[in-house]
């Protein structure tokens, strides 16, 4: 899988898992700010990618992808 | 196990978890989360009878939501989930986002003591929204592996 589609799911994944409240919208925030990053580079709608994304994460996730950890941002 | 709360002496407080004593002094009433259970940490002027129900209030909504969102983790997500299951699960979604937007509007409140909570609740609210959108996303699996496809050359596939 190509490694910024990876990263983009983890990010989603990261904000999904988060529990208690505070870190929810920061996470959310940098999913959102890797999404544009992507979509700009690729030149792709954002709206259009996004949407890919979140259909694809089901399948991602029962494809048994569990990431231990949030990648850094570039 | 949910803890239980020690008024101290001069409004100070702790609480009892998992056997082990945490001593909250000077908390001033909030939220902490252990081991994924909000808790709350008891306000630190006794009497606010109103100040101590809305803090309760919120930091029970917050353990549901993140309860939901373990449920719907294991049932709709690790595993794909009967038409019946996702029609009721995207009711019960609705329902939570629902009373989620009317707590928002409570600590929203400038008067409210349970407005230390907004970015808590705020959280929750964008994530119960974020899983009503997964669920009601329109995009085929197909049209999202043709999207992927062509943005991601070098591999889009599981």
């Amino acid at each position: 899988m190509d490694p910024e589609l990876e990263a983009l799911l983890k990010s989603y994944d990261a904000f999904m898992e988060a529990r208690g409240g505070s870190n929810e919208g920061q996470l959310f925030a940098l999913y959102q700010s890797r999404l544009d990053d992507v979509a700009a580079a690729r030149r792709l709608g954002r709206e259009t990618l996004d949407a890919a994304v979140r259909t694809k994460y089901p399948r991602w996730i029962r494809a048994g992808h569990h990431p231990s950890s949030l990648p850094p941002k570039a | 196990m949910r803890p239980r709360f020690e008024p101290r002496p001069g409004g100070l407080a702790h609480a009892f978890v998992g056997g082990q004593m945490l001593d909250l002094a000077d908390s001033g009433g909030h939220c902490l989360v252990v081991n994924g259970t909000a808790i709350l940490l008891e306000p630190s002027h006794p009497g606010l009878a109103g100040e101590k129900a809305g803090q309760e209030l919120v930091c029970y909504w917050l353990d549901r939501c993140d309860d939901f969102m373990d449920r719907q983790r294991k049932n709709l997500i690790e595993r794909e989930p009967s038409p019946r299951e996702l029609a009721e699960h995207i009711d019960s979604l609705k329902f939570m986002i629902r009373v989620t937007l009317s707590l928002q509007a409570l600590v929203a409140d400038p008067d409210s003591p349970a407005r230390r909570f907004a970015r808590e609740m705020s959280g929750k609210l964008l994530q119960l929204q974020a899983s009503l959108e997964l669920f009601l996303n329109p995009m085929t699996d197909a049209e999202a592996d043709t999207v992927l496809a062509a943005a991601f050359p070098n591999g889009s596939g599981t």
